[in-house]
This record gives structure tokens, C-alpha cells and sequence, in this order.
């Protein structure tokens, strides 16, 4: 990548209202990156966007090396790392006041966008781009509640539909191993076409009927890495085709 | 009544002219293929693949219709086809497209399950031999497989196939199984995997003079076991689970683009066709009452049938076409 000379970057960006970006584009903190970015930024903003980027990406792999992903110590120092950057208030679960949200937002797609670019040229290179951007996707969505995973299903018209109280009668009684789950009752299953919830299937711990695969909530996750996974996987493919 | 006429290797090359003219059921298998023109060129763009004699293989063959397919397997006349790929192009014309942009796109998912597999856990036959003693290994494998892909993964057309000498083959025609991706299709077969390191131990030894004796022998010590506390847990279960459960090769199932024997070609060791089985009916099935070639050959001459028939001969093991 060529740069121009690093002066205090000047962003189109910022002159943009917040409030528009939030409710249209941005409807939740975490994206799944399906929408690319439309508008022009300095060659400043643009490199300080991929250099922040690729600070946290790198952070998220070095991290995961040395410490089990998911656990609270990883999940300590990637907060810590990620701080660091100054993509930090976009990546990071922050109080934040929601006047800037939308720009926050707005980062975290450009940015990921930018590295798109830069990560499609090789097999190699996409391989590296899709782990770290499928670790960190994890990691943002694992520190959100239940209330908020709701809304990320439904404003990305995922139609993982919670099992109704009958269905849910008959799905229980045939898990064999009540122990898996000390109290069923408090847990929200959902009905999925079992080709997005493939990393569950191939290690059979999930309950299978008739194509669709019952997920519990806390397995929600795995499930919303493989269509992230499918719909990125296939992207850079088309960005690398395109550009080359 | 036996079909096998006592089939002799060395006459294949003359028989299968006769059996790819009036007995190979082009218009089923066209059927299916084609699977009912939509979406389009889905039979032009599928890869076959004919080994011919002196094991000369060719790949990327493709046929614009019904009539094309019948015409050239006449012409050629295949010791073995197989069946790959729809592809984005036509196979046969793949040299003339950019090779980034010719790639396979669909097809069934596959499941091949091999006899030789079984090798450390059946003493009656080894290698490519089978028999009625073993022969219930691959019955289990049916039922299995089959029940898993119905009830689990809402599959509804499956077409099972013995393959002429020691294995049986099932096609998943269902539109999702054919659009699979390689990780759905090994995701499928990993689920279907639950043994995979093949204890051989030797717990038989020289004990009782047959299977059911030695079977009853060991369940006995395992109750006597069981109430000294010597024994815990379900080894029973765990035994019939190690010996019996279905192993499958997962790179066949894996693979988009591989190649797999076709249903209705000739098995060139043992002469015999290569049949649809019902599952529904399994255990009624006998690989030793399945038509060879000479015996098909023999009884069409013996009986003088018309030669219009361009569907051939009903062959045993009611189709599920």
C-alpha cells in the first residue's frame, strides 16, 4: 500500500450524522460485514484504519496462541491489547454516550473492508484474515447478552426461530442425557437447517431431526461463526477475483 | 433360479456389446440424470468417466442427451463407468475454458462402504471375498446409514447399490444433498463416523467351536464379571459397537469433483451388475442371486426377447428409480 504523508487525518467520515448511521446501517455494535462501505476517506484515514486494524487482528492472534480463546485470562488481555489501538472505542464493549456510536461503527466497517483488500490476494493470506476475523467476532459476541444476541439475530434477518413449548417437549424427551443440561427449562433452543450449524453436527453435539439441527443457546454462537465464515470466506474470494 | 453363468473374465469384451445394446436401462438412468430438466444442463454438464480395456482410463466425458449417451457407450463399450461432477461447463469441452473457471458445482452426496474394511473383525472371508456370514455386516451398514440420513438429516431419495463384489454405494439425490459444500458433505460423514480406530483385539481366541458359542461364552463371563465388579460399564454394547458399526471411507463422501462407480455398469471380476437394492427390504437381499452379465446374455438368447426394449431387462432388487 502506498500512503501519502501522515498529517492529522481529516475525515469525510465525521461530517456524516451520527444518528442516520445508527439506525439504517449500524443497527447493532457487532456487523457481520455484509455491506461494504460507499463513501471516500483521506489516503491518512485510510492507512490509520488498516495499521489500527491489523494491530488488533495480530493482537487477536497472539493472544490465542498463548492463551485458551474464550477464557477469562484471553479475554482480559485481548480487552487490554485491543485498547491499546485507536480502533479501541469501535472494537470494544464500552460505555460509551451513543452520540458517536454511528462513526464507531462506521470505523469498524471501513476497516474491515480495507484489510479485505489487502488479505484476498493469496490462499495463505485469506486463510490468516478469515481466523483472526472469525476469533474476534467471537470474542465481541460472547461479551454481549442474551437481550443484545436477540437483537443481532433479528436485525440480520437470521431466521433462527426459538423452538415453541410443544416442540420443545418432544425435542427434549428424546436427548437421551438429561445431565448435559442441569436445568432444561431455562434454556432456549433454536431450530436451524443443519448445514449452519456444521461444526456442531460433525462432532454429533447436537440434536438432529428431519434437516434441522436444534441448537441450545450457549452453542448459539458456533452457529453464527459459520455463516460468518461461509458469507467471508466467499467474499474475499469474489474481492480477490475482482481485483487480480 | 441362479443367474450366474458361470461368468469367465475373458468373454467380457464380447458380452458387453450386447448388454450396452439391448440391456443397459438408458431411460431410467437418463431419468435420473437429468432430473427432469431443471435446472438446465444438468445431464450435458456431468462428468462420466469409462475405464476401457487394457484399464485405459478416460475422464471429462460428457453427453448432450439420451440418445448421445446410448450412442457412444455402444460405440466405446466401458469395462467400467463412472459418474463425477455437474460441472460449470461441458467436461468435454473443458480444455477449451480457462481452468479457474471450469469447476464442479453439484452433485449426490456418496457414501461407499468396502468389505475389505472389516478385514480384522470377519474370520470367514478376507479381501475382496464376501459371503453369507459377512454379508450382514453391510446389511447393518444399510440400516444405519440409511435410517441417519432420513430421520437426522430429512434426506428422502437415496438410491443403495451393490457394487458387483465387495461393497454397497448410496447416492443422496435430494437437491440439498447435491448442493452440499465439501464441508457439509464430510460434516455428514463425520457425524455417520462413530467408530474410527478398529479395535482388533482378539477376545474370541480359541475358545467354543463357533461365533454363536463363543458369543455366548463371553456373555456369560461378563455377567459373572459384572457381579464380582471386575466389569463396569457397557462393553456388551461397546463390542457390537466396534465390530458391527458402519465404516465408511470419508474421502469418498468429501469430494465434490470424485468419481464413483456408476449404477448398471458390469463388475469386471465377478460379472455381476451393478444393482439397486431397497433398503426397506434389505434383508432379503442376496449378492449371490444378483445377474451376471453371462447369465443376463444367456437367458436373453434363450428366451428370444424383442430387441425394441430400450429400458431393459427388470433386474433383480426393485429398482428405486
Amino acid at each position: 500500500m502506498e500512503f501519502g504523508t501522515r498529517s492529522k487525518p481529516r475525515s469525510r467520515m465525521k461530517n456524516l450524522p451520527s444518528s442516520n448511521l445508527l439506525d439504517e446501517n449500524f443497527p447493532h455494535r457487532i456487523q457481520l460485514y455484509s455491506v461494504a462501505p460507499t463513501d471516500t476517506i483521506s489516503l491518512q484515514e485510510f492507512e490509520e484504519l488498516a495499521v489500527e486494524r491489523l494491530k488488533v487482528l495480530k493482537a487477536v492472534e497472539t493472544i490465542g496462541i498463548t492463551h485458551q480463546k474464550g477464557s477469562a485470562k484471553y479475554c482480559e488481555l485481548l480487552e487490554k491489547e485491543i485498547g491499546t489501538t485507536k480502533l479501541r472505542d469501535s472494537i470494544l464493549k464500552v460505555n460509551r454516550n451513543q452520540e458517536d456510536e454511528g462513526q464507531r461503527r462506521k470505523r469498524d466497517q471501513v476497516s474491515h473492508f480495507i484489510l479485505r483488500l489487502a488479505y484476498c490476494r493469496s490462499e495463505d493470506l485469506r486463510r490468516w484474515f478469515l481466523t483472526q476475523e472469525l476469533d474476534l467476532f467471537r470474542f465481541r459476541f460472547q461479551q454481549e447478552d442474551k437481550e443484545s444476541h436477540a437483537r443481532f439475530l433479528a436485525s440480520n434477518n437470521l431466521k433462527y426461530k426459538p423452538v415453541g413449548k410443544s416442540e420443545r417437549e418432544s425435542i427434549t424427551s428424546q436427548l437421551d442425557t438429561p445431565d448435559c443440561f442441569s436445568n432444561m427449562d431455562g434454556v432456549e433452543f433454536y431450530k436451524v437447517p443443519f448445514t449452519e450449524a456444521l461444526d456442531l453436527v460433525r462432532n454429533r453435539k447436537v440434536f438432529l431431526q428431519r434437516g434441522f439441527a436444534y441448537v441450545p443457546q450457549d452453542d448459539l454462537v458456533s452457529i453464527l461463526l459459520s455463516v460468518f465464515r461461509t458469507q467471508l470466506s466467499h467474499a474475499l474470494t469474489v474481492s480477490n477475483r475482482l481485483t487480480h | 433360479m441362479s443367474t450366474d453363468g458361470n461368468y469367465d473374465p475373458n468373454t467380457l469384451p464380447d458380452l458387453l456389446p450386447l448388454y450396452y445394446k439391448r440391456l443397459f436401462p438408458y431411460g431410467p438412468y437418463y431419468r435420473w440424470m437429468n432430473y427432469g430438466g431443471v435446472p438446465k444442463h444438468y445431464f450435458t454438464n456431468r462428468e462420466f468417466s469409462f475405464t476401457l480395456k487394457d484399464d485405459v482410463y478416460i475422464r471429462y466425458q460428457s453427453f448432450s442427451d439420451q440418445q448421445d449417451f446410448e450412442k457412444e457407450l455402444q460405440k466405446k463399450c466401458p469395462h467400467k463407468i463412472d459418474i463425477g461432477a455437474v460441472y460449470t461447463h461441458r467436461p468435454k469441452d473443458h480444455k477449451t475454458v480457462k481452468s479457474s473457471a471450469f469447476v464442479a458445482q453439484e452433485k449426490e452426496l456418496v457414501f461407499d462402504i468396502d468389505m475389505t474394511d472389516y478385514d480384522d473383525v470377519r474370520f470367514c472371508c478376507s479381501g475382496a471375498d464376501i459371503c453369507a456370514k459377512c454379508w450382514p455386516l453391510m446389511v447393518i451398514a444399510v440400516k444405519i446409514i440409511d435410517r441417519t440420513l432420513r430421520d437426522d438429516f430429512g434426506f428422502d431419495h437415496l438410491l443403495w447399490v451393490y457394487s458387483g463384489r465387495r461393497g454397497i454405494h448410496c447416492w443422496v439425490c435430494d437437491e440439498g444433498a447435491r448442493s452440499l459444500s465439501t464441508q457439509g458433505r464430510s460434516a455428514v460423514a463425520e457425524y455417520l463416523q462413530v467408530v474410527k480406530k478398529h479395535l482388533a483385539e482378539d477376545f474370541v481366541g480359541k475358545l467354543g467351536k463357533d461365533t454363536a458359542s463363543r458369543w455366548a461364552i463371553l456373555q456369560k463371563r461378563l455377567v459373572e464379571g459384572r457381579s464380582m465388579n471386575f466389569v463396569k460399564g457397557h462393553i456388551e454394547e461397546e463390542i457390537k459397537l466396534q465390530f458391527c458399526y458402519p465404516r465408511l471411507d470419508i474421502n469418498v463422501s468429501k469430494g465434490i469433483n470424485h468419481l464413483l462407480k456408476s449404477p448398471f455398469c458390469i463388475h469386471p471380476k465377478t460379472g455381476r451388475v451393478c444393482v439397486p437394492m431397497d433398503p426397506k427390504n434389505i434383508d432379503e437381499f442376496d449378492p449371490s442371486e444378483v445377474p451376471t452379465i453371462s447369465g443376463l446374455i444367456e437367458e436373453l438368447d434363450s428366451t428370444k426377447v424383442p430387441e425394441t426394449d430400450s429400458d431393459g431387462k427388470r433386474l433383480k432388487g426393485n429398482s428405486v428409480l
